[in-house]
């Protein structure tokens, strides 16, 4: 989202840059010289024209070469102006062009009137050239008289500098008079002299109103208006391109500026990013310790993510239930703090226990631990280390008057099980859903009925392999509330102390047989064994436990006859 | 050093408040991008000034005499001069196929065709004598009247012409583009494909390539006195002062201006049948005062060129001078000063591209 917004300002910026760019440079100063350089030239040129124009009229230079090369030089700046590349007349603007259609006007005017000028010029020239030379002839031919001849000629040439009104009248009269002769006289060369005079009076009047013209032409204002006209047309480009490139630099830099911006904000969340992530790892982490990892790879899930709520699978596995006797009142003795200091202890070493017998701690539950594992063996292994281990606790942590040792009891058994996730969308965990369970459970609270720490059921006693490194008697046969089947249990008395383990050894085989008198009704039989028992090892709970009861069936049965509705195991049908 | 610095400073801001950065980076760089900006407009805002800049300033020496040598050589784009060439001997460019520029202009025959009229495309015969090639690039204007400013302009009248070469644009073209000599050659010289702006600007290129530089004359104006005998300097002489060189001046001695024919003589009363040709100017503009005018011719080669005039009367170099002398001087020469003139006049003979012409 945030990205598509970068793209899209930055196009944004490419299209503003472009077209400041191109308004940048709509008139740019090369051909903006070039005009003012063709102003320049024709300027220059029109002042020699004019002057070359003067010199031709009064001789001083003898060809028309010069007026003819600067009327070329005008020429080509006009084209130049009119029809090149970058014309006056490209640029639009009316006013100019208006301009320079006056000026060609001007021009063309102008050229007419010099090759008038130039014509003129040459026939006025040679007439002055000529006129002396027929004077002289006529006067050598003696056709006229001379002296009025000079007068003549004197008069003419006078009147070629000055062109003053009253010679112009004296000449008109000389030539009228001349031309009475001429009828009489009949002579070329006379008619000669008097064509030539008249030549010189009319082409000398002529032509110095043709040079009036030819110099009063508006050329030089029309250009200078022009010039002034496109001085201003070109400031006011220039203003708007250099203030077009002005924006462009400013733009340029706020794109920069913008790069910039957006290359801190990366920058920022790449490492956001990279906190996040860490955070995560740590969360995860943590996450793990709630959910135990084998319940993922029980699921057969590679993380913690994959799991979904109604995941499942079923399978024979063994549950470990462990509790500490009596804990509420040793916790009402304790602050909150002390509690959890304590329980976070004892669990702390208990753990490891279980997960070094490839063991996974399904759930606390206060004090209590449930644990689940695969194997048996494992299982039972893992019990007896449990107990070790809180003995060792026991001489560590528990040994002073205010912190008396304390005593677990734990529960064994196994069965199918149905390994899965409950809960709701937002809160889900893991569980498992067996019988196999609350036997596991019920076994573990029997442990205080019989004041033995550990007890398992029949299923583990008959699924363990190796029989011989464990110390296992038979208890008895229970059944508990909500199930008709009754269930042999059997103790584990590995980690007794070694005076209770031998004598365990010692009454094993009577206690054992007292039982099988029992369920078998010979109640007296049964309470002789027991009487020889309980004088080897009267402490023992379950022996004590197996005597009432007999005894009580002795009270209820004098007549000896078989009882039909003796049950063949205890009900537990409370804690 | 100190980017190790930042980084360090920017985790712990990032760890810390990521949304006050977020706030504080916004607000630094939209910052920078008004401030940084702005300062570039209003300090660098222009205030104009447009450099001075001295005129050059031409000086000019200019020699006494009325008539100027042609220059040894002049700038022509050889390319455009070889194209111009072959344009100007091709027949494509008239209707039928007939002529080309090169029909009337004749190189070996002094530039022109030595005849009173040239015959034209379809026969028939053009209403004015065909003045010489030679020099043309000197004329400051062109035909006989002066109707055509640039030899561009000439080339394109004469081929678009219903009487010359009675074509136009459209078939030269197709015609040309035919060839593909043409058109590789238009592509390397115009960067372009066959066009009548470039057909006539390279055809002018040739024309103003086939100048006659050197000729005895000009190397006299140069500083040879030798270079010409005595009474061919009489003639110049004779030339100047009977007033020749009122219009027969400059670099081509002639062809920069316009004059009246028969300015002190009616020459077309005593030649009679005056044909619309004969107007002159005026059949070009329409003034009254341009009747009879015509443009100076050039008198460059001029012993080559016969038949003269722009009818093509004049038959003899002797002849054109007698006929100058009483209408345009009002004046008869005698035999001696004719032929010193003349003499004068077979001076200019000049060099076609080193060759002495004949």
């Amino acid at each position: 989202m945030k990205k598509r917004y970068y793209s899209i300002s930055l196009l944004f910026f490419i299209i503003v840059l472009s077209f400041l760019y191109y308004k940048s440079r709509v008139l740019d100063n090369i051909r903006a010289e070039n005009i003012f350089g063709s102003f320049r030239n024709i300027k220059e040129s029109d002042s020699q024209l004019d002057e070359n124009i003067l010199k031709s009229r009064y001789y001083l230079i003898k060809t028309y070469d010069p007026i003819n090369d600067t009327l070329m030089k005008i020429q080509s700046e006009i084209n130049f102006l009119d029809k090149g590349e970058d014309s006056l007349r490209k640029s639009g603007n009316t006013t100019l062009i208006a301009y320079l259609d006056e000026y060609i006007k001007v021009f063309n005017e102008k050229k007419t009137l010099i090759d008038a000028f130039k014509s003129q010029n040459a026939i006025l020239k040679n007439a002055l050239n000529l006129l002396p030379i027929s004077t002289e002839k006529v006067k050598t031919l003696n056709l006229y008289n001379s002296a009025f001849l000079d007068e003549s000629l004197k008069n003419i040439l006078i009147f070629n500098l000055t062109g003053e009104e009253d010679l112009k009248k004296k000449c008109e009269e000389n030539i009228e008079i001349l031309k009475a002769s001429s009828s009489q006289i009949k002579n070329i060369e006379f008619d000669i002299l008097i064509k030539h005079t008249e030549n010189i009076l009319q082409k000398k009047l002529s032509l110095d109103k043709i040079l009036h013209e030819i110099l009063r032409i508006r050329t030089a204002e029309t250009l200078e208006l022009m010039s002034v006209e496109f001085s201003l047309y070109y400031n006011s480009f220039l203003a708007n391109a250099n203030i077009y490139r002005l924006f462009t630099y400013a733009f340029s830099v706020m794109l920069i500026v913008y790069i910039g911006y957006i290359l801190i904000r990366l920058l920022i969340s790449s490492i956001s990013i990279n906190i996040a992530n860490s955070n995560l790892v740590s969360l995860n982490y943590t996450f793990e310790k709630f959910v135990p990892k084998e319940s993922i790879s029980l699921l057969s899930k590679k993380s913690m993510s994959d799991l979904k709520l109604g995941d499942n699978v079923k399978k024979k596995m063994t549950v470990l239930f462990s509790d500490i006797r009596s804990f509420t009142t040793l916790s009402e003795k304790m602050t909150p703090e002390e509690n959890f200091g304590f329980i976070n202890s004892y669990l702390g070493v208990m753990g490891p226990v279980i997960r070094r017998n490839n063991g996974f701690i399904d759930k606390y539950i206060g004090d209590a631990i449930m644990a689940i594992f695969e194997n048996e063996n494992e299982a039972l292994r893992a019990g007896v280390e449990m107990l070790e281990t809180l003995k060792f606790y026991n001489e560590q942590n528990r040994n002073s008057e205010s912190r008396p040792p304390i005593k677990i009891g734990i529960g064994i058994h196994t069965g199918f099980m149905m390994f899965g996730t409950v809960g709701e969308q937002h809160r889900m965990d893991s569980t498992v859903i067996s019988d196999a369970v609350n036997l596991a459970s019920r076994i573990e609270s029997i442990t205080k009925f019989y004041g033995v720490p550990m007890l398992i059921s029949e299923d583990i006693y008959n699924a363990i392999t190796y029989k011989d490194q464990f110390k296992i008697r038979y208890i008895d046969q229970i059944t508990v509330k909500g199930k008709n089947i009754p269930i042999k249990i059997y103790e584990i008395f590995n980690c007794d102390t070694i005076e209770t383990i031998e004598l365990k050894e010692k009454i094993k085989p009577m206690y054992e047989k007292s039982l099988d008198l029992f369920y078998t009704q010979n109640f007296s039989e049964c309470a002789t064994i027991l009487e020889e028992a309980v004088t080897i090892y009267p402490e023992d709970k379950p022996m004590q436990i197996l005597q009432e009861r007999n005894l009580e069936r002795l009270l209820k049965t004098a007549n000896s006859e078989l009882d039909a509705d003796f049950a063949m195991s205890l009900e537990m049908d409370s804690k | 050093m100190s980017l190790k610095f930042f980084n360090t400073w920017l985790y712990r801001e990032i760890t810390e408040n990521q949304s006050k950065l977020s706030k504080k980076i916004n607000f630094i760089f939209l910052g920078l991008g008004i401030v940084l900006p702005s300062f570039i407009l209003f300090y660098f805002w222009p205030v104009y000034a447009l450099p001075a800049r001295s005129a050059s300033i031409q000086i000019t020496t200019e020699s006494t005499e009325p008539i100027k040598p042609i220059p040894i050589s002049i700038e022509l784009d050889f390319q455009k001069v070889e194209l111009g060439e072959k344009l100007f001997f091709d027949k494509q460019l008239s209707k039928n196929n007939t002529v080309s520029c090169g029909s009337c202009h004749k190189l070996e025959m002094g530039g022109t065709d030595q005849s009173k009229y040239s015959v034209l495309f379809n026969n028939s015969l053009s209403s004015v004598n065909s003045p010489t090639i030679f020099n043309v690039g000197f004329n400051f204007k062109q035909f006989w009247n002066g109707r055509s400013e640039t030899l561009e302009e000439q080339a394109s009248v004469t081929i678009n012409n219903s009487k010359s070469m009675g074509s136009n644009w459209e078939e030269v073209i197709s015609k040309l583009s035919k060839d593909p000599d043409y058109i590789s050659k238009f592509k390397l010289i115009y960067k372009s494909k066959i066009k009548p702006e470039y057909i006539i600007n390279a055809i002018a290129e040739y024309e103003r390539s086939l100048f006659t530089p050197n000729s005895r004359f000009d190397q006299y104006l140069r500083g040879d006195t030798n270079a010409i005998d005595k009474d061919e300097l009489e003639g110049y002489t004779l030339f100047k002062k009977y007033g020749c060189t009122s219009c027969h001046q400059g670099v081509n001695i002639g062809g920069n201006m316009f004059e009246t024919f028969g300015v002190s003589g009616d020459y077309f009363a005593m030649r009679g049948n005056i044909t619309e040709a004969d107007y002159g100017r005026y059949t070009f503009t329409k003034n009254e005062s341009d009747k009879f005018v015509f443009k100076v011719p050039s008198l460059r080669n001029v012993s080559l060129t016969a038949p003269y005039l722009h009818d093509g009367s004049a038959e003899t170099l002797e002849e054109v001078v007698r006929i100058m002398s009483i209408y345009q001087l009002g004046r008869t020469l005698n035999s001696d000063e004719t032929s010193k003139i003349i003499k004068f006049l077979k001076t200019l003979t000049g060099e076609l591209k080193g060759k002495k012409l004949e």
